[in-house]
């Protein structure tokens, strides 16, 4: 069994079905239950698992990176990921609330592939801001009112929560911004 | 660019006044700087909602990494890569459909069918009745040669349509054509059904060929090249052949068809 993220996706880009079937055991039955409890069907789950194992092979060939995570892990998140992404895209079609271009689907592949780059660099750059401000911060995106925040966190009002959130924002908002990817991902 | 976060956020969070937003709206379609700490402040928002998507513009696939990233995914490597995964699929998925239903009751009917007429016919434990019981089943199973996540191919799906009208020259002539034009990215299924073909036609030579194709593949049917090959055998009732195979088969009994390689082992002795 390989171990080693790097050989697997050399393995899948090769189109080794043993190390295809053994993902797929390992997974799919993940993706499968996250994508049947979004409302999503079972062909919806092979969709997001090809596309997946597609993209980790298409990101690898053109731009090798490095994965911290295990395989199935790293997958696992990519894959709701995409899921999360379909289900956005028909929410825009059905609210109308946008113009959706249709584009091949390669560049879909193309774009979701590219989306999830930028969702790892602003996960990865909120990993390196302080706890307390990564605290702060899952409350303010999550929309909690700063009230709400000042009594969950034992602040004294919610004017020092949304100075101390503004604070975190910017550091934040800098590391993204000072990150080179940041600029090739825009 | 933090002179602009204040004013980005009263806009997002919607506590601006009605000129606030019109003065702030008008302002973002000049002032580029505003609008990138914008455009992040709004991706920011979206990607650590973690029920939202932050949606990239088409235009990005201008850009020289997604031209890379394209023309990878238009290589021989992904197609390949592409019918591999559809084949894992198929080859886990078991079928559910109503029309695979009502194929498999037809097929049960015709084996009981079958082995009714053949008890007053044939003797109990002939051979010949085996096989056909056994083909069956591996016919009843077989998955689908096309599947919806790849580009079709004309030769493959006439083969396949041919095979399951059981014309099975035919179905021999379009999918060894198919084989000739695709070469090394053949798939292995195509073995198995033009193999099972030439087996109808009681052409062993050309069976025993596909097979050995089919077991050199990477296939993950490949494992299952030695119980085809049995099958052969058994329709020539060439008992010495037919046992080397079925050794192989019971090794381990993680093999395809383990247990009735047992019992024909079993049986032959």
């Amino acid at each position: 069994m390989l171990e080693n993220a790097r050989d697997i996706i050399k393995e899948i880009a090769s189109g080794n079905r043993r190390i295809i079937d053994e993902l797929y055991l390992n997974v799919f039955p993940k993706i499968k239950s996250y994508v049947l409890k979004n409302n999503g069907h079972i062909e919806d789950a092979e969709d997001v698992f090809q596309k997946v194992l597609i993209q980790v092979i298409a990101r690898y060939n053109t731009k090798p990176f490095v994965i911290q995570s295990s395989i199935e892990g790293f997958l696992y998140i990519a894959g709701t990921n995409l899921w999360k992404r379909e289900l956005n895209k028909r929410k825009k079609r059905v609210t109308n609330s946008t113009v959706v271009e249709l584009v091949s689907d390669d560049d879909d592949l193309v774009l979701s592939t590219l989306e999830q780059e930028k969702w790892e660099l602003f996960q990865e750059k909120l990993s390196t801001i302080s706890e307390n401000c990564k605290t702060l911060l899952k409350f303010f995106f999550k929309k909690t009112p700063y009230k709400d925040i000042a009594v969950h966190l034992g602040y004294k009002s919610d004017n020092v929560v949304r100075q101390r959130i503004f604070n975190c924002k910017s550091q934040l908002t800098k590391a993204i911004r000072n990150d080179i990817r940041y600029n090739e991902l825009k | 660019m933090d002179k602009y976060l204040e004013s980005i956020d009263r806009y997002l969070d919607g506590i601006m006044t009605e000129s606030e937003i019109e003065a702030f709206e008008k302002e973002l379609k000049v002032n580029n700087e505003l609008s990138d700490a914008f455009t992040l402040q709004k991706d920011m928002r979206t990607v650590f909602s973690e029920d939202e998507w932050s949606s990239m513009e088409n235009s990005v696939l201008k850009t020289e990494r997604a031209k890379q990233i394209k023309a990878y995914l238009k290589s021989d490597e992904v197609t390949k890569v592409k019918e591999a995964i559809g084949e894992v699929i198929s080859e886990r998925k078991k079928p559910l459909s109503r029309k695979n239903f009502i194929k498999k009751i037809a097929i049960a009917a015709s084996i009981l069918l079958a082995t009714t007429l053949s008890y007053f016919i044939y003797d109990k434990n002939s051979t010949e009745l085996d096989y056909g019981n056994l083909l069956a089943q591996e016919i009843e199973n077989l998955p689908s040669l096309v599947n919806r996540s790849e580009n079709k191919d004309e030769l493959l799906i006439s083969g396949q349509l041919q095979f399951e009208k059981k014309q099975y020259e035919q179905a021999t002539q379009l999918l060894t054509k198919y084989q000739n034009n695709t070469l090394k990215k053949t798939k292995a299924l195509s073995f198995i059904y033009n193999g099972l073909a030439y087996l109808e036609l009681n052409d062993f030579e050309n069976a025993l060929r596909q097979f050995d194709f089919l077991e050199r593949s990477e296939s993950l049917q490949a494992k299952k090249a030695h119980w085809y090959k049995a099958l052969i055998y058994l329709k020539q009732k060439d008992k010495v052949a037919l046992n080397k195979e079925l050794e192989i088969i019971v090794t381990n009994s993680q093999n395809y068809k383990y247990k009735e390689a047992l019992k024909l082992l079993h049986r032959n002795k």
